[in-house]
């Protein structure tokens, strides 16, 4: 078909040469003129939409949680929740909303990913509350704490750890997946992807892929030390208690 | 590239082809009975219908598609009309150019509705490798020149059609009228007091004939690109929902006005001239068969065309009885 760019020959127009030409390109990391998004900006972008799903997943999750384990059933809706929840096509799910009534943009990627990181979340908070020892529980309410109390004050506090091992999953998780947000318009480091493989410019393709693998290896690690850190100063707490 | 005619990223019409494919097989083992109508009185030459041209064929004629609904409707219609004028015509549908191509040059497939731009580039890129310079041009009678000179001396093209499909700029119908907006000069001068959302697939921004060349042939001015589909449904969302207020599709969608959105003249030939046009076996290029294509050529404008895709893609029609009903009601 027509050639927007017509190479001379001798020009190596190899994936490697692509991606190293890429990689040490200014405007691949700031942006071009035209008005081209660079990573700088993607990256931003990203963090936004991954930000605003787990705030959102946590917002949902953590309360609902609570909720159900004080229900005789909690476990089997927490079961069948995330067990829907895990089985969903993300994909697919962020084109229907898409095209349908939320329209293109943040939101449907936003919508899709909260699905998407709702089961770490809602699991470990459940598996978190309901390990609490019954004796400490027990303790509470003789002391004279209502149900509301013994929640905020016992249950939740004793469960921080293993609520932490869910939000660092959930998160990078998010991080991970938000690549295909890209699809339905919202940005983010997945444009990379789209953008190299609708213009065949590979190398960019390549240097997306690396930039959100790097980034979600980092995100990981950062989050294992947080969850340590908060295991240490809860995990004290919870043994000065029981 | 991938702005090009590439039918098989267009999702809504890609689904309509499969089940247009289905149906024109079908119609293609037993389209005696749906001719029927068409061919009356073929035998006898002063019966012949007027777009014969006096003329009449003979022999076998097999008319060749690409499997997407616009491509099979026309070659319905090609094999309505060469039927009418005596030929023994038939059709088969293949899954892209580079599967017809070589059968029409060998002369097992003697007709097939073309595309003159897309065509040109195909035969070029085939001879000079796939970075020569576009032969194509904005104007539809130097991409003919340019199409005819390359082609074997076995291969004809017939008169081009006025009607197009090829990369296009809509914009929401009430907006258009609201601000007697008809061409896209028209909406650059709207533009440069209000700089507007351009919705397009991801290879837009770095496409001559989509962004760059809307700033820089029209001098539109565009605040933002959102990324979106390559004319499917969520460029359609943006356009509806008002997240653009423009958006690339194709000049020959059968669905944008039941979706409240209008094509815009291409005023300065941004695009290249992607007319239909018959690619025919030397031997049709005079006689009844040329006069019967260059009959429906003559009659295929855009809205003619734009018609025929919404009553197969949205209406549901077959192409067949699309095709019928064109020529019973165009060309008798």
């Amino acid at each position: 078909m027509t050639p927007d760019l017509v190479l001379p020959a001798q020009v190596d127009n190899s994936t490697w040469h692509q991606f190293t030409t890429w990689f040490t390109t200014k405007s691949s990391w700031l942006g071009g003129t035209n008005g081209t998004a660079g990573v700088l900006h993607l990256f931003v972008q990203h963090l936004w939409i991954s930000a605003l799903s787990l705030a959102i997943t946590c917002a949902i999750g953590i309360p609902l949680a609570a909720l159900l384990s004080r229900w005789r059933r909690g476990g089997l809706i927490v079961t069948t929740v995330a067990n829907g929840a895990r089985s969903v096509p993300i994909i697919g799910v962020m084109l229907l909303l898409a095209i349908g009534p939320i329209g293109i943009g943040t939101e449907p990627a936003v919508i899709a990913l909260v699905i998407f990181a709702l089961p770490p979340i809602l699991t470990n908070t459940y598996t978190g509350i309901c390990e609490v020892d019954a004796e400490t529980t027990r303790a509470a309410i003789g002391m004279g704490m209502t149900r509301l109390q013994v929640m905020r004050s016992v249950e939740l506090p004793l469960a921080i750890p293993l609520v932490a091992t869910g939000i660092r999953l959930a998160a990078v998780q998010i991080w991970a997946t938000a690549t295909i947000a890209a699809i339905v318009g919202s940005g983010g480091l997945g444009q990379l992807i789209t953008v190299g493989y609708a213009t065949q410019y590979y190398g960019e393709v390549y240097g997306g892929v690396l930039v959100i693998a790097l980034s979600a290896i980092a995100l990981d690690t950062v989050l294992k030390r947080a969850q340590t850190a908060v295991r240490l100063r809860f995990g004290a707490s919870q043994s000065s208690l029981s | 590239m991938a702005l090009r005619r590439t039918r098989s990223s267009s999702i809504t019409l890609a689904a309509a082809g499969i089940a247009i494919a289905f149906t024109a097989a079908a119609c293609g083992s037993s389209s005696s009975g749906g001719n029927a109508a068409v061919n009356s009185g073929s035998t006898s030459s002063s019966n012949l219908p007027a777009y014969c041209g006096g003329a009449s064929g003979s022999g076998k004629v097999l008319v060749g598609a690409s499997n997407f609904a616009e491509n099979i409707t026309l070659a319905d219609i090609y094999v309505d009309v060469l039927k009418g004028c005596g030929y023994d015509a038939s059709e088969k549908t293949f899954a892209s150019r580079e599967a017809y191509y070589p059968l029409v040059t060998k002369g097992k497939i003697q007709v097939i509705p073309e595309y003159a731009a897309t065509l040109t580039d195909f035969i070029n890129d085939a001879k000079n490798g796939p970075n020569a310079p576009s032969k194509a041009s904005g104007d539809i009678n130097t991409t003919i020149a340019n199409l005819k000179a390359e082609l074997p001396s076995t291969l004809a093209v017939l008169n081009p059609a006025a009607a197009t499909d090829r990369n296009a700029f809509a914009v929401q119908t009430k907006f258009a009228t609201a601000n007697h907006i008809t061409t896209l000069s028209q909406l650059a001068a709207y533009s440069q007091s209000h700089p507007l959302t351009l919705a397009g697939p991801p290879e837009c921004p770095t496409r001559a004939f989509c962004e760059p060349g809307l700033e820089k042939t029209y001098g539109m001015k565009i605040a933002h690109f959102q990324q979106t589909d390559e004319d499917g449904p969520l460029t359609r969302k943006a356009l509806t929902s008002g997240k653009a207020q423009v958006g690339l599709v194709f000049s020959s969608d059968g669905d944008l006005s039941g979706l409240g959105l209008t094509v815009l003249t291409d005023d300065k030939d941004l695009q290249a001239s992607d007319n239909i046009v018959p690619l025919v076996a030397s031997s049709l290029a005079t006689g009844a068969a040329a006069n019967a294509l260059n009959a429906v050529s003559a009659k295929l404008d855009q809205a003619t065309l734009v018609a025929l895709n919404k009553a197969v893609v949205v209406d549901k029609g077959t192409s067949q009885q699309v095709a019928d009903q064109f020529v019973a009601q165009e060309l008798s």
